[in-house]
């Protein structure tokens, strides 16, 4: 079982893959859409979570401040897979 | 000196060989940028000889290697092709879109010119035109051209910018499991004909619409699309709001077919490296399929296209596209032809769409500022027509084109009328 932490730095190695970017440049508290993520790219993360942590985060009613940041998105995983 | 063309190159090359065959003009396209000032045409054409000088790539033509694969021949620095700017004069009564639309819809002098520069001047402003032939760059290439032409006029800065490319002559089987893949996929699209406008094959010009929603109206867009799609969903959401439009116009032609199927481009890559990609092209293709059922339900037409598009990123489809594409490369440019439309049965999509963010990044070209940025795709034919979303500082351009004959002006102003009506919808 991975924890919040775990997942966090999982999403920003994707994230950081996905905008072909440094991962050290990716802050976990920065809103995606400010990182430069476009819907392709985010679906790209939604498949990756998806794959990775088995969860369909597009049915599973989410809301604005769970996809806020890439720390808001791990605790979200977090909280489904507990 | 040569650079390996990659299987999309290819089929860009083999929709220009299409639209030369019908109407003498290839797949081109036109960038415009609306300034506030007015450059000053001598010095424009000085500076973009001299630019134009680092980049004998602009200057290439295809060719074929001793290994068949197709490769684009870049002539020696010294042998560049003279450039000249041309500038037209509009009174106030003068609708410039109409010399913008003449420009694109022209050939291009020969066949190793692919770009043609005008600047047009109107007492209001002056709008620089820059028609380029899709073979040697796509649309975010070209604005990402003229940044790096305006950083070179501004700091004589030219940072490097990647030319090659492997001739992709390896791989063989992961390609043919990637041809295998797209294979399935298109037969499991192609088992209906899609609703489609009678194609105008005896039409030779484009005509294009365009609207541009201020900031204020794009971020409203925005925020509609996130209320009704999601975070980060807006080029679904336009693509649903798209078809939902068409929809009400091919619908009311009473034309037949179960369902539209519309291309859609995408690229994937960051803005860093368009910067260094500037040259030939590197999109992929997603391929959505509406339901003549669902077209004028918008929430299930909206579910129905994020379902697709999840679906098309898991399985991987773009990459399978672009992967399976360089087999196509050994065929000669007819026979590509012949086989995309013969894969497609005939009718290749209802119409195409895209949504392109701005490679633009900067305030002015040369001393004047950019107000607005403007794109006219000539759009192959088939299907003749398609709706092209752009952005530029965050505020968002539609652009309507298609064949002369394919829509009567009600029609194409309903359109726009109706696209334009997003940002006001509830």
């Amino acid at each position: 079982m991975v924890n919040t932490k775990q997942i966090e730095e999982k999403l920003v190695q994707r994230v950081a893959a996905i905008l072909s970017t440094d991962a050290v440049k990716v802050k976990p508290e920065t809103p995606l859409h400010t990182l430069g993520m476009d819907s392709l790219g985010f679906v790209e993360l939604l498949v990756f979570i998806e794959k990775e942590f088995k969860i369909k985060l597009m049915e599973s009613g989410l809301e604005r401040e769970d996809f806020k940041t890439i720390r808001a998105l791990a605790q979200r995983i977090s909280k489904v897979n507990e | 000196m040569k650079r390996y063309l990659t299987g999309i190159d290819w089929i860009v090359h083999s929709l220009d060989y299409a639209g030369k065959s019908q109407c003498g003009v290839g797949n081109a396209s036109e960038i415009v940028l609306e300034l506030n000032g007015r450059p000053d045409a001598e010095e424009l054409q000085t500076a973009l000889v001299g630019f134009l000088q680092k980049f004998p790539v602009v200057n290439g033509v295809p060719s074929r290697a001793l290994n068949l694969c197709p490769y684009w021949k870049i002539p020696a620095p010294g042998k560049m092709l003279p450039i000249h700017v041309t500038t037209r004069h509009l009174e106030e009564t003068d609708d410039p879109s109409l010399s913008m639309t003449a420009q694109v819809n022209t050939p291009f002098e020969n066949k190793r010119t692919h770009l043609a520069f005008y600047l047009l001047d109107t007492p209001e402003r002056a709008f620089l035109c820059m028609t380029f032939d899709h073979r040697l760059m796509d649309a975010r290439g070209a604005e990402a051209f003229l940044a790096l032409f305006q950083r070179y006029y501004e700091k004589n800065d030219l940072p490097q910018v990647v030319l090659e490319e492997p001739s992709h002559l390896d791989h063989w089987k992961e390609n043919f499991l990637a041809g295998q893949q797209v294979n399935r996929f298109f037969l499991g699209l192609s088992k209906d004909k899609p609703r489609i406008l009678p194609l105008q094959t005896h039409s030779r010009d484009c005509r294009f619409l365009s609207a541009s929603f201020d900031a204020v109206q794009s971020a409203r867009i925005v925020e509609i699309a996130y209320e009704q799609a999601g975070y980060l969903m807006l080029m679904p959401f336009l693509l649903a709001k798209t078809i939902q439009v068409m929809h009400r116009i091919v619908d009311s032609r009473n034309t037949e077919g179960p369902a539209y199927l519309v291309p859609v481009s995408v690229d994937t890559r960051p803005q860093d490296t368009v910067n260094k990609e500037i040259f030939f092209n590197y999109v992929s293709f997603f391929f959505f399929r509406a339901g003549v059922e669902s077209a004028g339900d918008f929430p299930v037409l909206l579910e129905n296209i994020k379902q697709q598009m999840y679906g098309q990123v898991s399985a991987k489809l773009p990459e399978a596209l672009t992967k399976a594409s360089l087999l196509l490369r050994i065929a000669p440019l007819p026979m590509v032809n012949f086989f995309l439309r013969r894969m497609s049965n005939k009718s290749f999509a209802s119409f195409s769409f895209s949504f392109v963010g701005s490679a633009y990044d900067l305030p002015n070209f040369m001393r004047g500022e950019v107000h607005n940025i403007l794109h006219f795709p000539r759009v192959p034919n088939p299907p003749g027509i398609g709706v092209f979303f752009t952005q530029f500082k965050g505020k968002l351009n539609v652009t309507l084109s298609y064949f002369d004959g394919m829509l009567c002006n009600d029609e194409a102003l309903q359109i726009i009328a109706e696209l334009k009506a997003i940002a006001n919808a509830a």
